[in-house]
């Protein structure tokens, strides 16, 4: 690999006026995007700001409304804890669909996040839980909501002094949740494209609905329309034809080297058809 | 950085790595222990596999500095006094190594499963190698080597 020089922060504090200070500095969590993109020469950072150490960064906690994930939580520590499945069930289903156990052990939820790919498989999840991310700097902390983040592939608002802290959202506990992906395999495999959906459902009648797009798009994009036209409906009145209809108007996928343009359509159709088909047997 | 401390296999070491090197190098061009292979590079393949605390993880997406303070088991780890673990045993007794450049990575995958899961099933033994790929056995000896090893109750 590249030289770099390794730096480790004492505290919070600490790592906040390094970044400010350094110029050509990059953040280190997991190290599963970052060394591989190091290792490719895609990033060639100076410095290495290693924040693994900051246990603080790593909790998970509730207050009475909200939950808040701690940025350096790995997705076992999402999938192992009690907080998230009774709260956000839907954030797990994805997690545990990560990589593989060594990717899931070391990857973070911040770092999945950061790295700001668009078939990312925690952000669908997290835009349906219209999520809130908390960052820190030198001159304090400030809060952006989830759907304001997101500038592109690989881009986002957050500044190079920057970290991201914690994740927050409300507590989700009533609503049902589905995360479907589509992959070459089961292990190991980069999202073709996937789906989130977040419901509460009374008597059969979708009462609210947030829908979310992975890999489809140049980031997430929101089921706007697909969310629209499920509203206040039986779900067994819902027509196979509607919700392509809907869902073809909400995505704007491309052709690329994992998935042609035509079959993302197709297949997120059918992902969200299987999602209401769930909704029903609940 | 200067000097980290960590367990190795049991011992206390204690090591000045170069900034850039990975876990991984630090095992096989500092400690020496070959053990531990070098297959993709980027956490697709599991040949680098070692336990770091009780967990499973890819020693070439880690920093040898990111580990100081932590414990470490690899390959070499598991025998003790010339004797193979169990698991060992049973991958050979099974026929589940041909070339061998896997193994210490499904072993220790293996280990860190039975740890937390006595009697794990096809499902879960599935799952718990998902991130270690093999080029010669087709998995299913290496399936049955693991089942094998389950608790009858
Ligand atoms: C084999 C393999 C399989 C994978 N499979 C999947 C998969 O199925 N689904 C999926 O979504 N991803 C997958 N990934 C990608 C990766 O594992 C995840 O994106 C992971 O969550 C990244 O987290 P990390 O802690 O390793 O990030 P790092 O690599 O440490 O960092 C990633 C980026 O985020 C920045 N960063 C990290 N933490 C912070 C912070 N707190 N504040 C500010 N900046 C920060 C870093 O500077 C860097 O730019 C896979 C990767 C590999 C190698
Ligand atoms: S060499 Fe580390 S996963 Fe392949
Ligand atoms: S025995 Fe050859 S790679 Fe598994």
């Amino acid at each position: 690999m590249k030289k770099f020089k390794y730096i480790r922060p004492n505290n919070l504090k600490d790592a906040c006026s390094i970044l400010k200070r350094e110029n050509d500095i990059k953040i280190l969590a997991g190290g599963t995007d970052l060394l591989v993109q190091i290792k490719d020469r895609m990033k060639t950072p100076e410095n290495l700001l290693d924040i693994t150490y900051l246990s603080e960064l790593r909790v998970i906690r509730n207050n009475s409304n909200y939950l808040e994930i701690g940025a350096l939580s790995t997705h076992q520590d999402i999938i192992d804890s009690d907080l998230v499945s009774n709260n956000a069930g839907i954030l797990q289903q994805a997690c545990i669909q990560i990589g593989s156990p060594q990717i899931r052990n070391r990857g973070t939820i911040g770092g999945n996040i950061i790295n700001a790919s668009p078939a990312a498989d925690t952000l669908p999840p997290l835009f349906t839980l219209e999520s809130e991310l908390i960052l820190i700097s030198e001159s304090g902390e400030r809060t952006v909501k989830i759907k304001d983040f997101f500038q592109g592939p690989g881009r986002s608002i957050i500044e190079p002094n920057e970290i991201l802290k914690s994740i927050r959202f409300k507590k989700h506990s009533n609503w049902l949740g589905h995360f479907k992906k589509l992959a070459s395999r089961k292990a190991l495999a980069i999202s073709k494209l996937s789906v989130a959906g977040l419901f509460l459902v009374n008597n059969g009648t979708i009462d609210q609905a947030r829908i979310a797009f992975g890999a489809v798009g140049p980031t997430i994009l929101i089921g706007k329309d697909t969310v629209a036209l499920i509203l206040n409906k039986k779900i067994s009145s819902i027509s196979e034809k509607e919700i392509s209809d809907a869902v073809i108007k909400d995505i704007s996928p491309i052709s690329d080297l994992r998935s042609t343009q035509e079959y993302r359509k197709a297949i997120t159709t059918i992902l969200v058809q299987r999602i209401l088909q769930n909704l029903m047997k609940a | 950085m200067g000097k980290i401390n960590f367990i190795l296999n049991g011992k206390s070491v204690e090591f000045n790595c170069p900034d850039n090197w990975t876990l991984l190098r630090m095992l096989r061009d500092g400690f020496r222990l070959t053990g531990t292979k070098r297959g993709c590079g980027k956490g697709e393949c599991g040949a680098c596999s070692v336990i770091l605390d009780n967990k499973i993880v890819n020693s070439c997406l880690i920093l040898g500095n990111q580990i100081d303070g932590t414990e470490i088991t690899t390959i070499e780890g598991l025998s003790s006094n010339g004797e193979l673990d169990r698991i060992q045993q049973a991958y050979i007794d099974y026929g589940a190594i041909q070339c061998g450049f896997c193994t210490p990575g499904m072993v220790l995958a293996t280990k860190v499963l039975l740890m937390k899961n006595k009697s794990p099933n096809l499902e879960e033994v599935r799952e718990a190698l998902s991130g270690n790929l093999c080029r010669c056995t087709g998995y299913r000896k290496i399936f049955e080597a693991v089942l094998s090893l389950k608790d009858e109750k």
